[in-house]
């Protein structure tokens, strides 16, 4: 006798990242992201893949992966749960932060999105102007003029 | 690939130098150091942009530790939009804010929104900035004064424009007189908790304050030792 009773109990979606690729995940995993949420309540059929449209399979699996381990939470205490978040921040490459930044924005996935930023901030606290751009390949637009009024705006804070 | 903000096409830019504005300000955000947000505003055009939106975006706005003067501090004060709190109290030498700043500070669009202002310590401002300013700042809630040369004239302003007021610390603050005092307290029935350490006012005002306002804390506790053994 066929049954399908178990699909009610957690549910499978399809996501689909912008270059083809497919990721199955557990309803509750996806939930994390407002986005997806939003369009889940407007899609009749929940068996067709789902476009996640400007992130990408790589980026979209690291995404998942976040999404995971936050949507089964209660096995891990908050503690334990701000380590896993501070490895798996700090194993991305500058690269892979900013695409992971770019989708955690789109998707609306709060906890990841404040992750990111706050990495990002650590990455470029401290640093003078000329660190910042070489650790981040920048490049300065300003005239040497323009920068040297931009620096005369607030010369207290460049004092140590 | 993209066209960047000169016109030409640039290949050799990192990712993260294609972020938008908007997140860029989210970043700067979390940036508690006025140092950092500078050195940040230094890098490149965007980069100061997402520094302006940010300022925008903040509710509190510490100059703690820094030696700011007034057009520095006037400018930043007069981006950040949705201030609440303000601390610009002297946690250093050289740091040179005057009335011009104070009054400067008033004209901001934020002023009428502050909770919270700090300004213990500036040596450099007197009644005529702090009028100016309490004047305008309409919300306040939690007053830091202590250690200026204000007189009772701030005090009157204070009582006359800032009917929020919960907390004042007046430290210090060697010329103000129990008619000041009275006034204030008089006026901003609100007040839960005022700071009179270090003042010249005789221990008789305070019995008097409290006839006011009997739930008034008066610090720093155990300036009245014997409160209830003074005779009213």
């Amino acid at each position: 006798m066929a049954s399908t009773s178990t699909s009610t109990l957690s549910r499978k979606l399809i996501l689909k990242s912008s270059d083809g690729e497919k990721f199955e995940v557990d309803e509750n995993v996806a939930m994390q992201s407002q986005t997806i949420k939003h369009m889940i309540e407007d899609l009749d059929d929940i068996n067709s893949p789902i476009p996640v449209s400007i992130v990408t399979g790589t980026i979209l699996s690291k995404v998942i992966e976040y999404c995971k381990k936050h949507a089964t939470e209660d096995s891990d205490s908050d503690e334990q749960l701000k380590q896993w978040d501070k490895e798996y921040a700090n194993n991305m490459d500058l690269n892979t932060l900013y695409y992971l930044l770019l989708a955690a924005n789109y998707m609306e996935i709060k906890g990841l999105l404040e992750l990111i930023t706050q990495c990002v901030a650590d990455m470029i606290k401290g640093k003078s102007p000329e660190e910042i751009r070489a650790h981040f390949n920048i490049k300065n637009d300003f005239t040497p003029q323009e920068e040297a009024n931009i620096r005369n705006e607030n010369p207290w804070a460049f004092e140590n | 690939m993209r066209i960047s903000e000169m016109g030409e096409m640039d290949i050799e830019e990192s990712e993260i130098e294609k972020l938008p504005t908007d997140l860029l300000s989210h970043i700067f955000l979390l940036f508690s150091s006025f140092t950092d947000l500078a050195q940040a505003s230094c890098v490149c055009k965007k980069w100061r942009e997402g520094v302006k939106q940010s300022m925008g975006r903040r509710r509190s706005l510490s100059f703690s530790g820094c030696k700011m003067d007034d057009a520095s501090t006037s400018r930043l004060v007069h981006l950040a939009f949705s201030l609440k709190e303000l601390d610009i109290s002297r946690s250093r030498w050289g740091c040179q804010i005057t009335d011009y700043g104070l009054f400067e500070i008033s004209m901001a669009k934020c002023i009428g929104n502050l909770t919270s202002i700090s300004i213990w310590g500036m040596t450099g401002i007197t009644d005529k900035g702090v009028v100016q300013l309490v004047s305008r700042a309409t919300s306040l809630q939690h007053l830091n004064i202590g250690g200026t040369f204000i007189t009772d004239e701030s005090l009157f302003a204070i009582g006359n424009n800032c009917l929020h007021l919960k907390t004042i610390v007046l430290w210090s603050c060697r010329h103000v007189t129990e008619i000041g005092l009275l006034y204030l307290v008089n006026k901003c029935r609100k007040l839960q908790s005022i700071n009179v350490w270090g003042t010249r006012v005789p221990l008789d005002c305070f019995i008097g304050l409290l006839t006011i306002s009997p739930a008034l804390q008066i610090k720093p506790v155990g300036l009245l030792p014997n409160a209830e053994a003074i005779p009213v």
